[in-house]
């Protein structure tokens, strides 16, 4: 009686080293491990859903024919989503989104305490996000969560650093004052 | 809550957070993956570069030979005898080209040529339409010219006319001869004229004569002139049997395994089957591309423990002593015993492969001698049997769902071989082509750590059928 290989063993540099040779388990396994993070990622930079899932399989497609260039320095994860938030920027691109500020009605932002926050789920958040506008949406992603400075930013979208730092002003604005929102809702 | 410490909170909750994907959606990469793998092989490929630019090398050989062909000059010397006749720069030799490409010279001797142009239409029903034609280069008798069109020759008209003597084509004109001769003979001008041509002035052994002249033609025992054109085509049926060897590399964290399976593996010789077609080009190249099946055998001998056993031996004797008392004395002994088994396993690598190689042929009538260079393009592979796990158990081996140490899609191997051919008759020949083939492409990788390149050496052997008959 012989044994056949249990892929859940490989390591992740196998897994990586079967992706290589485009092999078809590798990948999945890939996939599987790694989709419901990028899955996350693509829903705040999209505006929908049906666009979150275009990007996601875009972005895999890309992760597949171009990993042979991760040389195992650094976070796989990291690399991965570095493909997914490129490949996000890029389907928005195509519809020139504009950076211009919006009227401001919304006072500015009030004083909130961290029991507003501790009640707010990773959903509501992602809801929150989802609801800015194009602009605000994208810089405060590429800021807050993935890290990117001002001056990144503006190379990556092309514009000026200050357009991104309004931009994101803006965006927490708004933020702060729908999860304010939601609080007088709850209680 | 400052700025920071909002940042902060949103980023930890969202940097990590993870949503179930909806359904069908690694359907959809899988199968656009698939598109995208396989409609950018073509331009991606190493291997259909390679391809490319052994057609367009063969297409500029065959351009370039075609071009040289075009216009050529072959310039037949006639040697002089020291004794001329009188009379013998009298003559003329000339030949009635083509309707479309007339040329007439006129007696050198004399300024005013009685000798009237001849009139290419009354001549033209008697000359092949792709005849080539002397010309006289220089106004004597010393040198002609033959000019040949890249058409076949089939015919050669020689019109010899005395000098001063009026030009028809009313062949009850004793002082002209003509006659066609045809293109696949040689000529000895010589002759000619003491055999065939009978009027009045002629009857000298001290003519000028020509010497061979010799036209391009496809016939294998013609003698060469300068680049003799071959245009050849063949079909090859060949097998041969190949001693084969293996290069596995590991990554550097698997030593163990690596030797493991290097001491229980040992290849098993290989074999290749096919079908080509070659074509020669030029005065010594040939091309030649084809279909061919390969296998690569391998035996895994693996040798395990099956068990162990500890076998006690209890010896029980009596012993008198000196009082005459009887003593029982159990002697024990225990061994330790352990059983080996050895599977013994055979693994095939089988591949559909495309050869194209390019070759320098060197031919007399007897032999022939083919120095082959090439590519091998493999366009599908498969391998059956078991390998070694990471746990050092045989496993059943590859399907494309399962994790596989060969590689299975394309792949290119270099290919060198010296091939001697021996004519059995004027279509077919036998030959037997020693050669070395190397894997050059990516090595087949395995998720288990490590790489495995391939090459050969061995001895084929079969017979090639010549497609087109000597007069094409």
């Amino acid at each position: 009686m012989y044994n056949v290989i249990n892929p859940y063993t490989l390591t992740e540099y196998e897994i990586i080293q079967g992706c290589n040779e485009q092999n078809a388990l590798c990948q999945r396994l890939l996939f599987e491990q790694l989709s419901g993070k990028m899955y996350a990622v693509c829903l705040r930079y999209a505006n929908d859903v049906m666009e979150a899932e275009d990007i996601l399989q875009e972005g895999f497609i890309r992760i597949f024919n171009n990993i042979h260039q991760f040389k195992f320095e650094g976070s796989f994860e990291g690399w991965a989503r570095r493909v997914m938030v490129n490949c996000a920027l890029k389907n928005l691109q195509k519809k020139r989104i504009s950076f211009q500020e919006l009227k401001d009605f919304m006072p500015d932002a009030p004083t909130i305490d961290a029991y507003a926050y501790s009640h707010l789920g990773e959903e509501d958040l992602m809801k929150l996000i989802s609801r800015l506008p194009d602009g605000y949406r994208i810089v405060f992603n590429l800021n807050v969560i993935e890290g990117y400075s001002h001056e990144e930013i503006a190379k990556i979208l092309d514009i000026q650093p200050s357009t991104s730092r309004s931009q994101l002003v803006k965006a927490r604005k708004m933020l702060q004052h729908q999860i304010n929102q939601l609080q007088k809702i709850a209680v | 809550m400052k700025e920071k410490q909002f940042d902060d909170f949103v980023k930890h909750s969202l940097q990590h957070h993870e949503v179930a994907v909806p359904q069908g959606i690694w359907q959809k990469i899988a199968t656009e993956n698939n598109k995208k793998r396989y409609g950018g092989f073509w331009w991606k490929s190493t291997t259909i570069w390679l391809l490319l630019a052994a057609f367009v090398f063969s297409a500029l050989l065959s351009a370039n030979y075609i071009n040289q062909v075009k216009g050529k000059h072959l310039t037949a010397n006639i040697k002089h005898k020291k004794t001329m006749l009188p009379d013998e720069s009298a003559y003329l030799i000339s030949l009635e080209p083509s309707a479309t490409d007339y040329h007439t010279t006129a007696n050198p001797a004399t300024q005013n040529s009685t000798i009237p142009p001849v009139n290419a239409k009354t001549i033209s029903t008697i000359i092949e339409p792709t005849t080539p034609y002397l010309v006289p280069a220089s106004n004597t008798i010393n040198k002609l010219q033959v000019l040949t069109k890249p058409a076949t020759i089939k015919k050669v008209a020689l019109r010899i006319t005395p000098q001063n003597s009026a030009i028809t084509v009313n062949n009850n004109n004793t002082d002209i001869h003509e006659k066609m001769y045809d293109a696949n003979q040689l000529y000895n001008f010589t002759k000619l004229f003491t055999q065939n041509i009978s009027w009045k002035k002629q009857q000298s052994n001290n003519l000028a004569a020509l010497n061979k002249l010799k036209f391009s033609h496809d016939v294998n025992d013609c003698p060469e002139i300068n680049k003799y054109t071959r245009n050849d085509w063949y079909i090859d049926g060949f097998t041969s049997a190949e001693y084969t060897m293996k290069k596995v590399q590991g990554n550097g964290n698997n030593t163990d395994y690596i030797q493991k399976k290097d001491s229980a593996e040992r290849m098993a010789g290989g074999l290749t089957m096919g079908v080509r077609i070659s074509k020669n080009i030029g005065e010594n190249l040939v091309v030649r591309a084809g279909l061919q099946f390969s296998q690569i055998a391998e035996k895994i001998n693996l040798i395990r423990e099956s068990d162990r056993r500890v076998v006690t031996v209890i010896t029980i004797r009596t012993v008198t002593d000196a009082g005459g008392n009887t003593i029982t004395v159990a002697d024990t002994t225990s061994t330790l015993q352990v059983n080996y088994t050895t599977l013994t396993t055979r693994n095939y690598y089988r591949n559909i492969e495309l050869p194209v190689t390019l070759g320098y042929e060197w031919s007399n009538k007897n032999f022939k001698a083919q120095f082959n260079g090439g590519v091998i393009v493999n366009v599908a592979s498969w391998y059956s049997g078991k390998i070694l796990d990471s746990s050092y158990n045989l496993v059943a081996a590859a399907s494309k769902e399962n994790l596989t140490t060969h590689k299975q899609t394309i792949g290119l191997s270099v290919y060198g071989s010296i091939a001697l051919i021996k004519p059995i008759n004027e279509r077919l020949e036998i030959f037997a082509e020693p050669y070395f083939r190397m894997n050059v492409s990516k090595p087949a990788q395995s998720p288990l750590g490590f790489t495995q390149q391939f090459s050969a050496a061995g001895i084929g052997f079969g017979a090639r059928f010549k497609l087109n008959t000597s007069k094409d």
